[in-house]
């Protein structure tokens, strides 16, 4: 019953994905808008395989990819410091409680003219984001996770007699993981949303900056068909971690555990 | 070995004041006995058990002395069941390699009847057969003395009986301590013949 009713909704959604994509093509060729607005499927196609092909969107993927997964990784590693130092002290914990209730619910936009101030306009500056973007929702959910370890595990911890680093390893990381995945997925979204955004505003850094910079430069040059050829890419890319990498990373963990 | 507690007081604080869980109580159990221990549920017999293990004190607990908890989800979710028996027995033998450590989580196994079962995770297993993997690591890691609470109190009666036969059978090979706590007379009277009454402790009682 449960195969047939999640059938059902992916054909559903493949339904929905049919009629939007021909509401779009009608509207574009014979509904009367301008190709300034709004493109054929046609030319976006046509103009994201040039690009892909022909053009600097293959690097400005990869730079993307790249500083994310930097400023991510830092995250993690911040937060997971940050979050075992509060379980053994008091003052970590209401220090860690102070910046994440300043940092959580700020924009990392809005600390962008600080950010190019502190660390100028460079590689430096977007990884600064995206650990801002990042650092918190992770460190919530891992704090969550590390108060939700069950008493008995490290009970069970100190019977084998394994040392306080061995039991924040094998036990209070390893049982906090559907948090840290939680919050690793949060921080992604966030994440992912920072970047595109800073990338338009700092231009080309690195090489030849990232997909924001690509969006940027084709409205620059009145290019409709590059802009949507943009967009799908962010969409696409951010579909991709959210739904097949994430996934298959819980798959072969917290699912596989039954902790999910 | 030979558990001796003398005259110990536990309190903890309530809304309503200060609650004497244990009060000057004493208990002896000589190496290789296995004494039952029966009181009604809330007396104090899990705060006994923990005291005895280290968990409570300023004791550290010892693999030598180990627990097996009423919870049934006390192996790690994250190994298999093999993998928690060989992962203790790394952490507890200092310098044993990883397959003499998955040779005696094998031998563990076979002894409770779940070699078959070696890399099932936990949640793949019933609650009767986590109990007998929570056994069998304790026997890995070769302690002296369990401390049971009321291990098998959430399984049916077949499985209870199956989980008795083999907890004797495993006393009487290994010459094991074992300190078993229930509110079940009748589960006290098919383990052991030494019963000893929780409230009469409070007076020394050798066994």
């Amino acid at each position: 019953m449960k195969i047939l009713k999640k059938n059902k909704e992916k054909y559903i959604i493949l339904f929905w994905i049919i009629v939007l994509l021909t509401i779009w093509q009608l509207a574009a060729t014979v509904g009367g808008v301008s190709g300034l607005l709004l493109p054929s499927i046609g030319e976006v196609a046509s103009t994201l395989v040039d690009s892909l092909l022909h053009g600097d969107l293959p690097y400005q993927i990869y730079y993307s990819l790249k500083v994310i997964l930097i400023g991510i990784s830092i995250a993690v590693f911040a937060a997971i410091l940050l979050a075992l130092a509060s379980q053994k002290y008091m003052m970590i914990a209401g220090l860690s409680k102070v910046l994440s209730g300043i940092g959580h619910p700020l924009p990392a936009l809005a600390l962008l003219p600080l950010i190019i101030i502190w660390f100028g306009t460079g590689d430096a500056s977007i990884i600064a984001i995206i650990v801002h973007s990042a650092l918190w929702p992770i460190l919530i959910n891992l704090n969550a996770g590390f108060q939700a370890v069950p008493q008995i595990y490290l009970d069970i911890g100190r019977n084998l007699e394994l040392s306080p680093w061995e039991i924040a390893y094998e036990i209070k990381l390893k049982a906090s993981l559907p948090y840290l995945l939680s919050g690793v997925k949060i921080a992604f979204a966030r994440s992912w949303r920072a970047l595109i955004g800073a990338e338009m505003v700092f231009g080309a850094i690195g090489l030849k900056g990232g997909i924001g910079w690509y969006i940027f430069k084709q409205r620059t040059f009145m290019n409709t068909p590059g802009l949507f050829a943009g967009i799908i890419v962010v969409v696409l890319i951010g579909l991709f971690i959210e739904r097949f990498l994430f996934d298959y990373i819980e798959k072969r963990t917290v699912q596989k555990w039954g902790q999910n | 070995m030979d558990i001796k507690l003398n005259g110990i007081t536990k309190e903890y604080h309530h809304e309503d004041g200060k609650i004497k869980v244990l009060n000057n109580l004493s208990l002896e159990v000589p190496s290789g006995h296995f004494v039952s221990v029966i009181g009604p549920s809330g007396c104090g017999k899990t705060t006994l058990l923990k005291l005895i293990g280290g968990f409570d004190s300023d004791e550290k607990p010892s693999k030598d002395i180990f627990m097996i908890f009423q919870d049934s989800n006390q192996l790690f979710p994250w190994r298999t069941l093999g993998s928690n028996l060989s992962y203790a027995i790394m952490k507890t033998n200092l310098g044993i390699g990883k397959d003499k450590a998955e040779e005696k989580a094998k031998a563990a196994l076979a002894e409770v009847a779940l070699l078959d079962f070696y890399d099932y995770y936990p949640h793949h297993l019933s609650g009767g057969m986590k109990q007998r993997g929570a056994l069998a690591r304790a026997l890995a890691v070769e302690s002296k003395v369990l401390l049971m609470d009321e291990p098998f109190s959430s399984l049916d009666q077949e499985n209870k009986e199956i989980a008795y036969e083999l907890l004797l059978k495993i006393w009487r090979e290994k010459k094991l301590t074992i300190i078993f706590v229930t509110h079940d007379l009748e589960e006290a009277k098919r383990l052991s013949g030494q019963i000893l009454y929780f409230e009469d402790l409070n007076g020394k009682i050798p066994v």
